[in-house]
């Protein structure tokens, strides 16, 4: 079946993905641009000390982390398109690569943490800092909760004979986009502006 | 023209190796905090209306978006100086 021809995406409560999800995505976006406009404001009270606290931080990680949720995103979008065109087993592929580009995110992130709190650059070590861990285990737990959704993605479309809706699919693919988007922002502010 | 998914990752790829590079390099520009988000955000972009599709949306969810974009840029670079 091709969902393409019975939904209407110009309707205003039908982007791709279903309304529900775009709501959720929207309030993540006000969430997370709030909080980084927070970060930019408490900056202005000792620049100085953010700056120094920022070169404490390997944007090489992040450079590369960016590269995986990127790659991560391009698998799912392809995934989708696979099953629009029916190609399940190659869908089920794809999502099995974005899962992936996941995974090697949360290690890389996981290897980061590590080595700040080894050298003490933990959530109470100053103000930037509380920012850092806030922000990214905040966004750490939204790749988890977007592998969890890619994971039963995965299984339904390797079950033979019955297929998920794509209306499903679009939306758990809309969520780990917004997760990619959020990283978007969040890289530049943390590691690179100050 | 519209682009394929692996030519959008190719993009993708290049911007965020782009932005590294400027970060290295001009650092301490009048205008290096603009760039940067404004490299991220034509990333974002990418994201939103290739990967998400969302080119075939409603004007609302890509006006919000753009707007969005817009005065998170424009407040970040005059508090970021």
């Amino acid at each position: 079946m091709n969902r393409q021809t019975t939904v209407d995406y110009r309707n205003f409560f039908y982007p791709p993905g279903g309304i529900l999800i775009w709501i959720i995505i929207l309030v993540e976006w006000i969430t997370f641009g709030a909080a980084l406009m927070a970060l930019a404001i408490s900056s202005r009270e000792n620049p100085e000390l953010y700056h120094r606290s920022r070169m404490l931080l390997n944007p090489v990680y992040g450079t590369v982390n960016t590269l995986f949720l990127l790659t991560a995103g391009y698998f799912m979008a392809l995934g989708v398109h696979r099953a629009k065109e029916g190609l399940w087993q190659a869908a089920a592929r794809a999502v099995s690569w974005a899962m992936a580009g996941g995974l090697l995110f949360v290690v890389l992130k996981s290897i980061e943490y590590y080595e700040k709190i080894q050298h003490g650059l933990t959530m109470g070590y100053n103000k930037f800092f509380s920012f850092y861990w806030l922000l990214t285990g905040f966004h750490l737990v939204h790749v988890l909760v977007g592998l969890g959704i890619l994971f039963f993605l995965y299984l339904s479309l390797r079950r033979k004979g019955k297929h998920p809706d794509l209306l499903n699919l679009e939306a758990g693919a809309a969520f780990w986009h917004m997760v990619d988007l959020i990283w978007l922002m969040l890289f530049p502010m943390l590691y690179l502006v100050f | 023209m519209k682009i394929s998914l692996k030519q959008t990752l190719i993009i993708l790829y290049i911007l965020t190796v782009l932005t590294a590079l400027v970060s290295h390099y001009a650092y301490g520009w009048r205008l290096f905090v603009t760039l940067i988000l404004g490299l991220s955000a034509a990333k974002f972009l990418l994201v939103f209306y290739r990967y998400m599709e969302m080119y075939k949306a409603h004007p609302f969810w890509k006006w919000f978006t753009v707007i969005f974009l817009l005065l998170f840029i424009a407040v970040v670079s005059i508090i970021v100086r």
